[in-house]
This record gives structure tokens, C-alpha cells and sequence, in this order.
């Protein structure tokens, strides 16, 4: 059973298209991300699932009933904003309220709805101030429990902790993902960070240009990318330009010059040549490089030390691309200086080949 | 709530300012402090001096006396004129903001620029034609023979013309006339500042046009309202050229009346006059003021 479902559906501003034919299906219940850089239309899907943006082609469905041209102020949907849209003038009690008041609810009902709601995220002491006087923090729960009072269908979560600091953003995305199991409403959330995306999703579609890349759960995402843009946006990868030398059912062996290794296809590999894309943290050195099937031996060209990891790029001493690898900052893993010697290597489901221009991309630190 | 959520709200100690900038300052208030200093206090001074003149058979005589005070709030005349004053100002303040309103609230939410900037034109045109020039307009228009009565008459409403030139209507419609620019830009402003994230949420939230406009429109601009309410309430109840043409004499506020003293050399009892009339304005400004802070709130 699915809560939201778009089908085929393109919005254009003028000339510009700013989602073009993108069909997917939320499940009823579930933390689903869009996810994806800033103009990728990522924002425009949401907004058009609120109502707030019309739909130019296609099919709109929320519970399973048509949507598509019904006005935001009657779907079964709420919206939690950017920069989370509280009426300034008034109380956090009268912001909570606003939209039972809108559907006709009577006052006794109201006000223990109102009670409950700013109850569940500690701010029920504060119902007589107005948001002027709250923190980012609060004005996101109250944004939050203003949307979730009126028990919508789907809550739709536009970047709704984008304007607030690291630590603080931490702590929020915990406590969404808490609250969304316990009320077991769906979530629809619109992020450019793909570290919040991995951390609270079910599922993650990636979108680009106005499409949708690829959608899976975090997982899956992270681990088999079947473009080059998803690998490159997710995570951090080296992506080594490779042709293909040898293809079997049990997968491909590719090589860059004196590298040659085997690789999973992560899409269809048709053509002579693609690349291929092994993540910082799968790279081992030293001794934990040993054995591992494909082991070659590298230079430290440079030490980055950056808290929980610490990243090095290596230059191959047979003249392979220079590689990034990560390693844990723990006291099992020695720690090397730029100019050693050290071997590394991966083990043959750490590289994924995908096809398309080899140029992609350049490996980004 | 955490540690971490509650010191983003902690106010941030101030910096102290530098003393040099303020000199800065002073020398840039300079022109305007000297242009009010030499043309609107030391007149202001020269007046009050003036109201404790006595004028006695058509002569001024210099003294220190209340005569021109006891006389003006004594005399039922003046009382008239006062009341008249502030009952055209404030009905002219009253129908500039009711039709203003909807005014600046349709050139808001149109959403096609040039259609606004026709229309913003439209709104300002009153005050890109001499006062003497409109006033003789209206005059056209509102008198016996003029546009106004024929269509009254025309459409069988009056069976004679309608006194309406020379009176306080005439008036107050050609006030309301000037004053529509001033009324309708400080409302526009306030509704362009109005958050359109908070328009979304409203709808979002379930609310029609009707819920959005009374409970975050209005409210979140009455203070465009309140100030232009100000602008057009002090401006009514200084205004002289407006009210002598179209009200021909016959109706008297305290400009006018100033303008009568001074012609007949009665100095002290237009000073008077031009002091109340200043502390009216102040008064008014004092209560807008106030106003403005509450809804502010």
C-alpha cells in the first residue's frame, strides 16, 4: 500500500523544466528522502505533493485517491517549511492550533490536541510565547508538531534543519526518526545533506537534473550506485577510468595501466570502458592490505587528519591514479606520514565498474 | 529541551561603539538640524512670542497677556472650528485606509509586473498635479452643473442638483484624493515584507483566502496601516489650500482660520490658533505612535 504515488509527472517554469517524467511510489509509513543537490527539483516534488506548486503533466496520488489538481488547503498532506514559516504574531499555542481551528474542530478538542502535541517535544511550558522568543531548535519542533497535529496522511519535510547548527542537527534528525516511528505517519524529506538522508531514510531516491537517479534504502544506495553521479554524491569515492579486460558471469576484471582488478557491474556493462569506483574506507594498508586479492604497493602523498578517520592519498609506485583511502583513527590502525611506503589493495566486492564517460569525475578529497 | 538548543537563544553581549563614529553622525545631521532650527523653531518661537500680543482695535500692542488664549477657548467659534477640524481629518483618515487597503492588497497579490507598475502609477498620479490644479478639478466636477450631479440626476436619484461643492464633502473627497498615495505605500510595504513561507503554511494548514487574510495578512500589516492612517490624519488637519478652495469659506478649520488672523493682523489669535493645531498634531502622533507598538507586539 503506498501513500504517495506520482506518475509521469513534469513541472516546467517557462522554458525550464524543473522535474521532467518522474514516476515513484512512497509505502504507506515510511521515512522516504528525496534527495539530491540544490536544483536537482527535489524541492519543486514536494512542493507539488503539498499542492503548493501545480503539476503541469502527470498523476498525483496521495492515500490512493487522485490529487493532482486538488488545492493544498484540501489534501491529506502537511508540510513542515524551510525556514519553518511560524506566524509571528502569534503564540505557539495559537501556531498549533491554526489548523485544527481550520477544520472546524471544537475548543475542548483543540486544546488537548494542542497540549499533547507541544507535550511530545518538551514545549508545553512555553505555549504562551510567540516564536520570536524561541531558539532554532524549538521553532523546528514547534514547525514539526504544527504540521503532525492536524494527523496528516504524509508529512512533508522540506530541509526543515538546514538553517540550524551540526550538533543541534544531530539531535533533531534522532528525534524525527524516533517520532516518526511512534506516530507511524509517512514521511516525505527533502535533503541536500546525503549524511542526514543515510541516517533517517527507509528509502532514498537521488534525484539530478530534474530526474530521479536512483531509488533504493540507504543501503543499497551507498553500496551499488549505478550511476557515476550517485557515486560521486554519496559517500566518497576514487573513481579510477578503466577498460574492461575480461568479462564472466561471475563478474568483470578491469585495468588502469598496471592495476588490474575485478570489479561488480553496477549497471549494464556494455561498452570496452567506464570506470570504476572503490570507496575511501575500502582501501586497507599495511598489514591489513595483506592477502587481499588485489594488493599493489604505494608513496603517502598526503596526510589529512580528520577526527573519527584519518584520510591519505596515495600514489601508486607502479603508476596507477593517485587514490584516496580512509582509514579508522583508532589503535589498530598504524598511522603513516606523507613520504612513506605502504601497501594497499581491496577486496574484490569494494570495486564497482559503472559505464559511462570515463571523465565523470575527478576524484574530490 | 537541551543545553545545545537554549544558548542559540542567548542574547549576544553588545560591542562597544567607538566614539569618533558619532561626531560622524552629528556632522551628517548637520544640514537637516540647521534647516529645522532656522525654519521650524525659531518660527515656532517667534509664534509663541506672538501669542502674548494683544491686538486691540485693528493695532498689535506689545505685551505679555493671555487675552488671545481666554478669548480663543472661550469663543464657541473656535470650539466649532476645532470640532470640524478633527471630524474631517479623521473621516478622510477613515476612508483613505478602507478604500486603501483593498487597494495595496490587490496590487500585492497581482503577480504581473507591469500591470502593477500601471497601477501603482494610477495610485500616484494625485500627487503629480498641483494642489491648485486639482482642487479647481474638483471644483468642475463636484459642482452644481458638474459630472457628479448629472449623473445623480440622470439616474433619477436627486430631482435637483446636490449641494455638494462648498461643503465639508467636498472637501473631504478631495483629501481622500491627495491622500491615497500616502495611505496605500506604507500598507503595500508592510505586505511585501509579509513572508510568503507564511501564506504556504497558512493554506498548507487548511486555511482559505478569507482565514489567511484575517488571521496573518491584516495582522501582520496593521502596522502599514496604522501609519498611513498617521500620514493622512496630520496631513488632513494642516491641509489649507484643499479645504479653501473646495470648501469656499464656508468650511472652516483651524488652517484656514490661522490664514483669516494673519490676513487681519490678529497675530496673537493665529498663533494661538497655529499652537493648538501643533498640539493636536503632536497628540495624534503620539496616539498613532502608541498604536503602532501595540499591534507591533
Amino acid at each position: 500500500m503506498s501513500d504517495v504515488e506520482l506518475i509521469n509527472v513534469t513541472k516546467r517554469y517557462g522554458e525550464s523544466v524543473a522535474v521532467r517524467d518522474i514516476s515513484f511510489t512512497v509505502p504507506a509509513g515510511s521515512f522516504f528522502s528525496l534527495l539530491g543537490p540544490s536544483g536537482c527539483g527535489k524541492s519543486t516534488t514536494l512542493r507539488m505533493i503539498a499542492g503548493l506548486e501545480e503539476v503541469d503533466e502527470g498523476t498525483l496520488l496521495v492515500g490512493g485517491k487522485d490529487m493532482t489538481n486538488v488545492p493544498a488547503n484540501r489534501r491529506p498532506t502537511n508540510m513542515v517549511f524551510q525556514r519553518w514559516a511560524l506566524f509571528p504574531h502569534m503564540t505557539l499555542y495559537e501556531n498549533v492550533a491554526f489548523g485544527l481551528q481550520m477544520e472546524g474542530m471544537k475548543g475542548a478538542e483543540i486544546k488537548k490536541r494542542v497540549t499533547e502535541a507541544l507535550a511530545m517535544v518538551g514545549l508545553e511550558g512555553r505555549m504562551s510565547d510567540k516564536p520570536g522568543r524561541l531558539s532554532g531548535g524549538q521553532m523546528q519542533r514547534v514547525a514539526l508538531v504544527r504540521a503532525l497535529v492536524k494527523r496528516p496522511q504524509v508529512l512533508l519535510l522540506d530541509e526543515p534543519l538546514g538553517a540550524l547548527d551540526l550538533k543541534l542537527r544531530l539531535q533533531l534528525q534522532r528525534e524525527l526518526k524516533t517520532i516518526q516511528r511512534e506516530v507511524g505517519i509517512t514521511f516525505v524529506y527533502v535533503t541536500h545533506d546525503q549524511g542526514e538522508a543515510l541516517v533517517m531514510s527507509d528509502q532514498i531516491a537521488v534525484m539530478h537534473d530534474g530526474g530521479i537517479e536512483q531509488l533504493g534504502p540507504p543501503r543499497e544506495i551507498y553500496d551499488r550506485p549505478r550511476s557515476p553521479f550517485v557515486a560521486d554524491f554519496i559517500g566518497g569515492s576514487n573513481f579510477i577510468p578503466v577498460d574492461v579486460l575480461e568479462r564472466s558471469d561471475s563478474g568483470l576484471t578491469v585495468g588502469h595501466g598496471p592495476l588490474a582488478f575485478r570489479a561488480e557491474a553496477l549497471n549494464e556493462p556494455d561498452g570496452p570502458s567506464g570506470i570504476a569506483c572503490v570507496r575511501y574506507e575500502r582501501i586497507k594498508l599495511g598489514e591489513f592490505a595483506r592477502g587481499l586479492p588485489s594488493q599493489w604497493t604505494a608513496k603517502v602523498r598526503d596526510v589529512a587528519f580528520v577526527g573519527a578517520v584519518v584520510q591519505y592519498t596515495l600514489a601508486p609506485e607502479n603508476g596507477g591514479p593517485e587514490l584516496i583511502a580512509q582509514v579508522p583513527y583508532d589503535s589498530v590502525h598504524p598511522i603513516y606520514a606523507a613520504g612513506d611506503t605502504v601497501d594497499f589493495g581491496w577486496e574484490d566486492a569494494a570495486a564497482g565498474f559503472l559505464n559511462g564517460r570515463a571523465e565523470a569525475r575527478a576524484p574530490a578529497p | 529541551m537541551t543545553a545545545a538548543a537554549d544558548t542559540l537563544a542567548e542574547p549576544r553581549p553588545r560591542v562597544p561603539q567607538r566614539r569618533r563614529r558619532r561626531y560622524g553622525a552629528i556632522l551628517l545631521l548637520g544640514p537637516a538640524l540647521i534647516l529645522s532650527l532656522y525654519a521650524l523653531i525659531l518660527p515656532m518661537l517667534v509664534f509663541l512670542r506672538y501669542s502674548f500680543y494683544r491686538f486691540e482695535r485693528g493695532r498689535l500692542i506689545e505685551d505679555w497677556s493671555f487675552d488671545a488664549y481666554i478669548d480663543f477657548f472661550t469663543d464657541p467659534f473656535y470650539l466649532q472650528i476645532g470640532l470640524e477640524s478633527l471630524q474631517i481629518a479623521l473621516t478622510v483618515t477613515v476612508i483613505s485606509v478602507l478604500i486603501s487597503y483593498p487597494l495595496a492588497y490587490c496590487l500585492w497579490r497581482l503577480n504581473r509586473p507591469s500591470l502593477q507598475k500601471w497601477l501603482a502609477l494610477i495610485i500616484f498620479s494625485p500627487i503629480m498635479v498641483s494642489v491648485v490644479v486639482r482642487s479647481y478639478g474638483w471644483q468642475v466636477v463636484l459642482s452644481d452643473q458638474g459630472v457628479v450631479n448629472q449623473v445623480l440626476l440622470g439616474l433619477g436619484i436627486f430631482s435637483e442638483p446636490a449641494r455638494i461643492l462648498y461643503t465639508a464633502l467636498a472637501v473631504i473627497i478631495g483629501l481622500v484624493h491627495v491622500f491615497l498615495p500616502f495611505a496605500v505605500f506604507p500598507m503595500y510595504s508592510s505586505m511585501t515584507r509579509l513572508d510568503p513561507a507564511l501564506r504556504e503554511a497558512a493554506y498548507d494548514l487548511g486555511a482559505g483566502w478569507f482565514s489567511f487574510f484575517w488571521r496573518i495578512a491584516l495582522p501582520r500589516t496593521l502596522p502599514g496601516v496604522i501609519a498611513g492612517a498617521q500620514v493622512c490624519f496630520t496631513l488632513a488637519l494642516g491641509s489649507f489650500v484643499t479645504a479653501s478652495l473646495l470648501g469656499g469659506g464656508r468650511v472652516q478649520v483651524f488652517p484656514i482660520e490661522v490664514y483669516r488672523a494673519t490676513a487681519e493682523i490678529n497675530w496673537p489669535t493665529a498663533s494661538v490658533a497655529n499652537l493648538v493645531l501643533l498640539i493636536l498634531a503632536i497628540v495624534s502622533v503620539m496616539i498613532f505612535s502608541r498604536l503602532a507598538r501595540l499591534v507591533e507586539d
